[in-house]
């Protein structure tokens, strides 16, 4: 495997989080109303070296996601990405992606919430060369978020995701399956009480394994400032274990800033 | 003589262009129980539902945090408990009581 690809696969398959007051970096088990349609974007930099090399990574996911039942939403995803660094730039729109989200659990109570959802989706082979794994490549995961008022009036949301993308073919740029999981908490720090505009800090652990190359896990702090139709969004994530075998570029930090809003 | 008549002309043209007082004047005010809204960017959505019902004139969330969402009727007409419930449902949420109160604001 291409080690500089492992690094991007799994910032591609990072930004599937499409619906409502999602993590920065992973998804949430809620889903956009009937009607409803959700547009985000994020900056994603990262930086990453070995052996005195360094490379930049610029990453710019599209997601539009519509509910098309209170219960069921499709998701599209288009990452534009840029490399600059040891080897020539380069630069592309790699595999966009399809994704159904269905919630099949759901208990809510006054300003509170508990839902799990399913992802079922498809990383389609129309990424430009040296961005494609050349294959259709289905995408299986489950999400689960607790999010609401709790007794100070202040928001708290808790998100737990598992995603496993399967390549069917090797081809390309040769990217293997890889499991993601995604835990993320996030509280209300301003202001004390309820209100229409709030700001949250977000901790989220994000981990990514791919049998044959290794394992990465980043701790992910971040703000969000939420209102009614849009969220603006910024944080970091850092890695705290690099497991790769070989001598791959090992990331030193990506940095991301995103908004979103819905129509 | 014919700038009166045009004037009254004008007057009409504008009067035709409004949307009579049934359309607009509110009704009676119904809080709808709603659980699950759980943030401010949940809002629109259930907003935009309960707005697409015919017979609603508009939408208080002021109120979301206790899990109440106030629909002003347009005048003269009336939603059904099922419509507003279908609605809540359609935007992801769960419905609870609704509450008809028998005044006009």
């Amino acid at each position: 495997m291409n080690k500089s690809s492992f690094i991007l696969s799994v910032l591609v398959l990072a930004v599937t989080g499409s619906s409502l007051a999602a993590p920065i970096h992973s998804d949430v088990a809620l889903t956009p109303a009937t009607g409803t349609t959700i547009v985000r974007t994020q900056l994603r930099y990262t930086e990453a070296s070995k052996s005195g090399m360094e490379k930049e990574t610029l990453q710019i996911p599209l997601v539009v996601a519509h509910g098309f039942t209170g219960r069921f939403a499709m998701i599209v995803k288009v990452p534009y990405v840029e490399v600059h660094g040891s080897t020539p730039s380069k630069s592309g729109i790699a595999d966009p992606a399809l994704i159904g989200k269905i919630r099949f659990w759901q208990n809510d109570s006054t300003a509170m919430t508990d839902r799990a959802t399913l992802l079922l989706g498809i990383e389609t082979p129309w990424g430009e060369s040296g961005f494609s794994s050349r294959s259709w490549d289905p995408i299986l995961g489950i999400t689960f978020t607790r999010q609401g008022l709790i007794s100070s009036g202040r928001l708290l949301e808790l998100n737990a995701t598992l995603t496993h993308k399967i390549n069917t073919e090797n081809g390309g740029v040769n990217i293997n399956d890889i499991t993601r999981y995604d835990l993320a908490i996030g509280h209300q720090l301003w202001p004390s009480g309820t209100a229409d505009r709030v700001l949250m800090g977000l901790l989220e652990l994000n981990g990514s394994f791919v049998a044959t190359e290794g394992s990465v896990l980043y701790l992910s702090p971040g703000l969000e400032w939420i209102s009614r139709r849009w969220i603006l969004e910024g944080g970091l994530q850092i890695p705290i274990v690099q497991n790769l075998k070989g001598s791959p570029f090992k990331t030193d930090y990506t940095a991301v800033a995103g908004v979103r809003t819905q129509f | 003589m014919k700038a009166i008549k045009r004037l009254g002309l004008a007057s009409l043209l504008l009067v035709a262009g409004c949307k009579t007082p049934s359309d607009t004047l509110p009704g009676k005010t119904l809080t709808v129980e709603v659980e699950g809204l759980s943030c401010p960017f949940c809002l629109p959505g259930v907003e935009n539902n309960l707005k697409s019902i015919s017979g609603v004139q508009s939408i208080d969330l002021k109120n979301w945090s206790e899990g109440q969402i106030q629909v002003t009727e347009i005048v003269g007409q009336s939603v059904s408990d099922e419509d507003l419930r279908k609605a809540v449902k359609k935007a992801g949420f769960t419905p609870g009581d609704i509450q008809r109160e028998e005044k006009t604001p």
